[in-house]
């Protein structure tokens, strides 16, 4: 039987499905006695999700076209405004 | 012009449309610079305009094997590494000591938890996001990561990069990257869970 401890260092094992049939089935064992761990598991997993949703924020307005203007400078501009 | 994909606007950035470049670096130069600021933070802008150069001059060989996303976060990743060999700088990847372990302490001599964790009252990922002053605090907790758990969070679960990917960015094993992430996983849950206790960053 898996100790608390042995759970906690594999849990991230569990979440990222990188475990082997019987290693998933001794870890969700433990999981269905041990209210802690199951708690710890969910939060791990909550966390994980929120953290990879996490929108990443649009570059400023002048930063893009400071690259604008660097990029067409450096690379020889392919051709023309296209409005 | 804002809603066409990725392909349709490199087709017109290739001939020449200045706009659709100009809609691609609104769209994807936000992750570029995560990705820049993982590495060099006081170099990330210079990074990315380097990287849009190099990008630029290689689009026409792009051949959408990757995602066009994925394929300017490596050019930004290899400049920003450019970056730090020019400068003499390294990339440390300390976090795999035992006491940059979040969980050495954490049981007793039974292995047993030392601690109970309470419920969250935030049952979603979205009510997670949701909540402004946890997801500041969670900021202020990636940049003190030690260097070599924040580089491998930052860049497998904020970049989205596959575990391989990161293991050749940092020449690390996929052992040693593992032990990282869930180090890095583990002290974040810290935080959110004496977050959740307290109110307190």
């Amino acid at each position: 039987m898996l100790t608390c401890s042995e759970v906690a260092a594999q849990a991230s094992n569990y979440l990222d499905q990188d475990m082997t049939i019987p290693q998933r089935a001794a870890f969700r064992l433990h999981l269905m006695y041990c209210t802690n761990c199951r708690r710890f598991v969910r939060q791990l997993q909550l966390l994980k999700q929120s953290v990879q949703l996490r929108p990443v924020a649009a570059p400023a307005d002048d930063q893009v076209e400071n690259w604008m203007q660097q990029v067409l400078k450096q690379s020889g501009a392919p051709g023309q405004s296209g409005k | 012009m804002q809603q066409q994909p990725d392909d349709a606007l490199i087709v017109l950035v290739l001939a020449g449309q200045q706009d659709a470049l100009k809609v691609l670096m609104y769209r994807h130069g936000g992750v570029m610079l995560a990705a820049a600021r993982s590495i060099a933070p006081h170099a990330a802008d210079d990074i990315v305009q380097e990287a849009w150069v190099s990008a630029l001059g290689a689009l026409a060989g792009f051949e959408q094997r990757a995602a066009l996303k994925t394929w300017l976060v490596r050019i930004t990743i290899n400049k920003a590494y450019s970056f730090l060999r020019q400068h003499k700088q390294e990339v440390s990847l300390d976090g795999l000591a035992d006491a940059d372990n979040p969980l050495h302490d954490a049981f007793d001599a039974t292995h047993h938890w030392r601690q109970q964790w309470s419920d969250w009252s935030q049952q979603s990922p979205d009510e997670l996001l949701e909540t402004h002053a946890l997801q500041d605090c969670l900021d202020k907790h990636i940049e003190k990561l030690p260097e070599g758990q924040r580089l491998v969070f930052m860049q497998t679960q904020l970049l989205g990069l596959s575990m391989d990917e990161v293991c050749n960015n940092l020449a690390v094993s996929a052992s040693n990257l593992r032990v990282l992430l869930h180090r890095a996983r583990v002290k974040l849950h810290q935080m959110v869970a004496h977050y959740q206790d307290t109110g307190e960053c």
